[in-house]
């Protein structure tokens, strides 16, 4: 099943560097930020694309 | 150093031709009733555009069964609007020297270029929008970054030092080095190689597609940049997501499985043709 099709697990976490890089990536972005309601969203599909990555990463090792 | 844009308009001069096939190409983006035997033809005299246009062609980002050896066979296969992107591509690589500014990775500009246009086409497909037209948008629409660091090397290099030292975007830290900005640069080299108005409009306001008479492409062309920045495809040390307009994201109107099947799309198809752009 591809990393898209899965639900990511509810406890799963980001690698400590990959989520410094995407704090890197979207250094300009204040999560609060009424204004940048889209980049969050983004913001928001992206780790949860990396994180179902994550996960089917750890489940074939 | 603040460039006038007479300097920028020469700098676009100085550069090589777009090869006259390319030009009638592009010219034909939005049209379905084009000789395919004349333009096989064409773009076989050019021995290195041709091959190029082959590696492309049978990256498996492309999914041919079969290895295809020939401009026309790749028309066969891939059908006329495939092949004409992939030649575009491959022409575009050729008309940009590389090298002249240490501080501007080449390969990974081509990386983003060669990964928007995925994206984008990608993205129209789900919008029903001329996928052809949003590929070769995604794969033009920063362009005016080779323009200004070839006919400007040294300046582009300030441009890059003041990037990384205030932590700000390409396009902020253009202005404020140059006085233009990529967006410049790519809308007077749209006019001079005569790319369409679609397309022309779509490099003009990919960075702000809320702007009245941005037109459509330019919100797919936007998300697809942010999208790839996002995914980190270029490989840039300094890279940083632009702010994402709710226009344009409103207008996709996809939901987030979709997006997640997107990256997990874009990511795959974009190893290969961008070593094939860079090469």
């Amino acid at each position: 099943m591809s990393a898209a099709a899965q639900s990511p697990a509810p406890d799963s976490t980001l690698p400590t560097a990959v989520q410094a890089r995407l704090d890197h990536l979207f250094r300009q972005h204040a999560s609060d930020d009424p204004a940048a309601a889209a980049t969050a969203t983004l913001r928001r599909y992206i780790d949860t694309y990396r994180r179902q990555a994550a996960a089917q990463a750890g489940t074939q090792a | 150093m603040k460039l006038a844009l007479e300097q920028l308009i020469k700098g676009i001069h100085d550069l090589p031709s777009l090869p006259a096939v390319v030009m009638d190409l592009l010219g034909t983006l939005e049209q379905d009733d084009v000789d395919v035997s004349v333009l096989a033809k064409k773009v076989s005299l050019d021995p290195a555009l041709t091959a190029k246009t082959l590696r492309l062609a049978n990256a498996s980002a492309f999914g041919l069964q079969v290895k295809v050896t020939t401009i026309q066979q790749a028309i066969t296969f891939l059908g006329l609007n495939t092949t004409r992107n992939l030649i575009t591509a491959a022409a575009l690589t050729g008309c940009f020297p590389t090298g002249r500014c240490p501080s501007f990775d080449d390969k990974a500009f081509w990386r983003h270029a060669s990964a928007t246009a995925i994206c984008a086409r990608a993205l129209a497909r789900r919008m029903r929008f001329n996928q052809d037209v949003a590929f070769t948008a995604g794969l033009l629409h920063d362009l005016g970054q080779l323009v200004l660091v070839c006919s400007h090397p040294d300046a582009y290099g300030a441009v890059l030092a003041w990037r990384r030292q205030h932590g700000c975007t390409l396009l902020d830290a253009e202005r404020a080095v140059l006085g233009v900005d990529h967006v410049d640069a790519g809308v007077a080299l749209a006019t001079h190689w005569h790319f369409s108005d679609t397309i022309r409009q779509a490099i003009a306001h990919y960075h702000a597609p809320e702007t009245p008479g941005a037109g459509f492409l330019a919100a797919i062309v936007h998300v697809a940049d942010a999208i790839v920045h996002a995914l980190d495809l270029a490989g840039d040390a300094d890279e940083l997501v632009p702010p994402v307009s709710s226009v344009a994201w409103d207008a996709m109107g996809l939901n987030e499985e979709a997006y997640l099947y997107l990256f997990q799309e874009t990511e795959r198809q974009c190893g290969e043709m961008s070593a094939i752009m860079s090469a």
